[in-house]
């Protein structure tokens, strides 16, 4: 049984003069010890998502499912199976980290080590400080740490690495691989590319509400029909476009791009006539898109 | 597998909101200041109208309900209204914690800390001349009163934001104050506003406990005004509460 699974899930908001679906038929899955991403631009409905699948939004439309339960009458249950980081949620006032991580671990009836926990987060050290006393990043790892208190089968992360500094998203993103390893399934929400490079299984490209790409990062960034390769810049394009039968342009200095199918031939020829003129070559890249390129090419082509 | 009971739970919620309490240890004297202040300046300065008896005898349940009033409704209605601006409510909802059980753990924390607060204040009023004669409706009286002022609390914070409930809880207070018979005589004022006043669960509140602690059972009147509220606030809670 999948952990997620939402069909043509539309959810609509009060306002009925906005008329506009916050989400349009979206429909994916999460299975168990997989890594599910939510890649978007702001507003494109990425929270709304969690939202419903945490059960706080009733859908206009279509179902959601965790673990064959509809989680808006079966939150309780559900509550013992999932670990759930909200965006930008506090936690009651007053705590400290060390009270918040054993009020949290109590009311799921974590069955595990919360030391473990905190020192995994990097927080040890800060059991006795308060909540409004932490940094943006200790927050946000001290509230990855709460949902770990939470059930281990599913883990709902709205941005877990906002805020966070270099060390900190390692460490997160460390916590997040170890949890679908061990058999739960993960969605998160994010808007950073390499976040989703490093750990995701599978992404959604959310845009406008709607599903707009989906896949394995394999899947979403190959395919390009182009070549790509870094070289001193200025270089004659129009002679290299010639000789290919192509379109070669320099989008920026000293990054080329050659619209043509990838194929060893192109490559040999784009190489050899680099040695020709005594030109180094930096980078090359045949048939493949960072994410970064799919993601603005979707979302820039439908805004 | 993570498991958790309903008891185990409240337990969690009610210890935590104690501990912090406890640390914040003189935030919870201070709330105590203005309830002594009046017991013994009023007590001692005999300008209020307090009917015929000592002054102290009529001040000194009327500042236990004060006190009551202002852990049980004010204390928990800013607080609730502040968790929930910080999204602290919101995080509890995704833990396996009910809304009936939230309300169980603020209401054993309110239980708790008023208890501290009426050994604090009976202290100090048998020490300025108190001599009360408990009946055994006290603890009842009481017991409705907590129930009836966290149901308020909660449905105060479920109707309004963080700090327009914090604005609310504390006008409410004041107009509470003045009107429930705490330390003015409600005796003393117009019969329609009488009528009005009595429907108040803090008047209902006030008049049994001057009762209870004089050994006579209390007006009937008052004892439906409390029940109705110790019934109806819990009730109206749970169904306005939300979680977000």
């Amino acid at each position: 049984m999948p952990a997620i699974e939402v069909e043509n899930l539309t959810v609509r908001y009060d306002r009925p003069t906005s008329g506009k679906a916050a989400l349009d038929k979206v429909s994916f899955a999460v299975e168990p010890g997989q890594i599910v991403a939510l890649l978007g631009p702001n507003g494109a409905g990425k929270t709304t998502a969690l939202e419903a699948i945490e059960g706080y939004r009733s859908p206009s439309g279509g179902s959601v499912q965790v673990f064959g339960l509809d989680p808006a009458t079966h939150r309780s249950e559900l509550a013992h199976r999932w670990g759930v980081m909200p965006q930008a949620g506090g936690i009651p006032m007053g705590l400290t980290v060390g009270e918040a991580v054993r009020l949290f671990s109590e009311l799921h009836g974590y069955g595990g080590n919360t030391n473990e926990l905190l020192s995994a987060a990097g927080l040890s050290d800060l059991k006795k400080r308060r909540w409004r006393r932490l940094s943006g990043g200790e927050q946000q790892r001290l509230s990855l740490t709460l949902a770990l208190c939470g059930g281990s089968d599913l883990l709902l992360l709205d941005e877990p690495t906002a805020a966070v500094d270099a060390e900190g998203r390692q460490r997160v993103l460390g916590i997040v691989r170890e949890r679908a390893s061990s058999g739960g399934g993960v969605l998160i929400t994010t808007h950073r590319f390499d976040d989703v490079e490093q750990i995701a299984d599978r992404v959604i490209i959310l845009n406008h509400g709607a599903v707009a790409a989906a896949g394995t990062l394999d899947e979403l960034t190959s395919g390009g029909q182009e070549i790509r390769f870094t070289a001193p810049a200025g270089l004659t394009v129009a002679e290299l476009g010639a000789k290919l039968g192509c379109e070669v342009s320099e989008p920026k200095p000293g990054n080329y791009l050659v619209q043509t199918v990838p194929e060893p031939q192109a490559v040999a020829a784009i190489t050899a006539w680099l040695a020709d003129q005594g030109h180094t070559i930096g980078h090359l890249q045949a048939g493949t898109q960072s994410l970064e390129e799919v993601f603005l090419q979707i979302t820039g082509a439908q805004s | 597998m993570n498991t958790s009971t309903t008891r185990s739970r409240i337990i969690a919620l009610a210890r935590t909101d104690l501990q912090v309490a406890a640390r914040d240890g003189e935030q919870l004297l201070l709330t105590l200041g203005l309830p002594i202040l009046l017991l013994v300046f009023f007590s001692k300065v005999d300008i209020v109208p307090t009917g015929d008896g000592e002054p102290v005898d009529f001040l000194a349940p009327g500042i236990i309900s004060l006190a009551l009033l202002s852990v049980a409704y004010v204390r928990l209605a800013i607080g609730l209204g502040f968790d929930r601006g910080f999204g602290a409510i919101k995080r509890l909802a995704i833990t396996p914690l009910r809304v009936n059980e939230f309300l169980v753990a603020k209401l054993a924390t309110t239980v708790v800390l008023f208890g501290v607060q009426l050994v604090l204040l009976a202290a100090i009023a048998v020490a300025i001349g108190w001599r009360p004669q408990v009946s055994i409706s006290v603890p009842v009286v009481i017991m409705l009163g907590l129930v009836a002022f966290t149901g308020l609390a909660f449905v105060t914070a479920s109707i309004v934001d963080g700090l327009t409930s914090l604005a609310l809880a504390n006008a409410l207070y004041i107009i509470l104050l003045l009107l429930s018979g705490l330390v003015f005589d409600i005796e003393k004022m117009p019969g329609w506003l009488q009528a009005i006043v009595k429907l108040l669960p803090s008047t209902a509140l006030a008049e049994l406990l001057r009762s209870g602690f004089s050994d006579t059972t209390g007006a009937v009147w008052a004892w439906l005004c409390l029940s109705f509220w110790a019934i109806g606030a819990p009730i109206l809670a749970s169904r306005l509460f939300r979680w977000e």
